[in-house]
This record gives C-alpha cells, structure tokens and sequence, in this order.
C-alpha cells in the first residue's frame, strides 16, 4: 500500500500523516508491531476500503 | 532409485509446480505465508472478512478514502496508478493452508516410498550433524527443533522462504527476493563449511 502512496501525488496525504509524521498511529504499523496479520485493505487511519457504495 | 536427480531435472520440476501452482490458483506459491497463516488464525482467532474489489473498485474506494481523510476535494488518483492488476482479494482460507501443508507431507511420504527410501527412525543420517548433536535421539530431534524454529523465525522475519523468496521473488527480479535468497543461501553454504570443518 506504500508504494500506490509514494506513486501518485493526490495520495500524498496518507504519507504525510501517516508516515512521515506520527507513524505509530498508523493503523497497519500498529498491527504489524504487535504481531497481527496486516489486512490487505486496512487503511493507516484504521478503515478498511470496501466497495464502493457499500454501508462502513 | 536411491540417486537423487539432476540439479536440472530438480529445477525443471521446481519451476513446474511453481507454475502449475500460478496457472491453477493465480496466486503466487508460499509456504512459509501459508504456516503463518495457520498459526494467526490459531493465535488471533478468525480475522474480518476482506472484500474483494477489483481494480477499478479499488481506485475508487481509494479516492474516497482519501478525500475523507483530507477533509477536502482531492484529485482522483491516476488510472495508472499501479494498484496490483487482481486488486484485492481475500485471503484463501486457512483449510485451504492445511491442505496444501498437509500435501506436502504426502507429496513427500508418496516419493519416498515409491523410490523404495521410505524409513522411520529417529537418527538423523548426516554425519556433520550427529558430531554436533551426538548419536543420541533426543539431541537430534532437539536440534532439529532449535533448527526449525530459527527457520520459522528468520522466514517470518524475511516476509519469505525459499519458495516465496527464491523461486517466486527471484523469478520476478524482486530486489527484495534477491537480497533475501543471497542471504540464506550464503548463509547456509557458509554453515555447511563450519559444520564441515568440525568433523
């Protein structure tokens, strides 16, 4: 998920507040640390991406 | 046939399966993924479940995302922008895992005995091994445990074993693969020369 954040510039904003800021926070870190298998469509803020249309 | 086959044959047969395997399943073969998946699901318990989006879905759902993350208007991300051409799928599921561990196991018990090498015992049959672990079962198999366990803790450590790393990653030039496959196998070139050298 990284590399589709540093390829295109209207993404910036994940890296730049979940990366290059606190990036403990970051959700994906977090479950990394602590040992936890990384959901392919977990966000950094927590959210899962889902369908579009789909009730969160 | 007691002889073990060509370094070529060996390879062939290798690439076959890793082929068969992308050919049949579409995903990219692993072994080691496949154990910890097992043992998340032991550990964690049952995950949420993911959705499968295509690609496009997936830009989409990016981009609104985003734009809630940023609180204001942001420009859709790039029709180019290299999201993986399957987009996201969901995990297989673990008895999926098990059953490809367990053919293993088979895979390996069916060669052996039709090669007429099948045996049980509890000696290892390497001689640098048993001058480091002793003639004894219970050094031997605590060895090949203490041995195991460094194997699952440096693959999990390198997100790959031979199988991921070195016949997937390296067959697609994965700067990673490459760097990973270097390490352990240079690792273990370097260890059979120690364990040589102490006989």
């Amino acid at each position: 998920m990284f590399e589709w954040f540093s390829l295109a510039a209207s993404l910036e904003v994940w890296k730049t507040n979940y990366c290059r800021a606190d990036f403990t926070r970051c959700a994906r870190f977090e479950a990394s640390a602590r040992g936890r298998p990384v959901a392919p469509n977990l966000l950094p803020n927590g959210s899962l991406l889902r369908k579009p249309g789909a009730r969160t | 046939m007691t002889e073990r086959w060509p370094f070529w044959a060996g390879g062939l047969a290798l690439a076959g399966v890793m082929l068969l395997h992308w050919l049949t399943v579409h995903r990219m073969m692993s072994v080691s993924s496949r154990f910890s998946a097992v043992v998340d699901r032991v550990r964690w318990g049952r995950a949420e479940p993911v959705e499968a989006l295509s690609p496009e879905e997936l830009r989409e759902a990016l981009l609104a995302a985003t734009q809630a993350e940023a609180g204001v208007g942001v420009p859709a991300p790039p029709a180019s922008l290299p999201v993986p051409q399957e987009g996201i799928r969901p995990p297989q599921p673990v008895s999926t895992h098990l059953l490809f561990l367990g053919g293993l196991g088979v895979g390996g018990l069916l060669g052996a005995t039709l090669s007429g090498t099948f045996s049980v015992t509890t000696l290892l049959r390497s001689s640098e091994l048993e001058a480091l672990a002793g003639g004894s079962g219970p050094g031997q198999a605590a060895l090949l445990v203490g041995g195991g366990a460094l194997v699952g803790f440096g693959t999990r450590m390198a997100g790959g074993c031979t199988s991921g790393h070195g016949l997937c990653g390296v067959s697609r030039l994965q700067p990673g693969s490459l760097l990973a496959t270097a390490a352990f196998f240079g690792v273990g070139v370097a260890v059979s020369f120690a364990l040589a050298g102490l006989t």
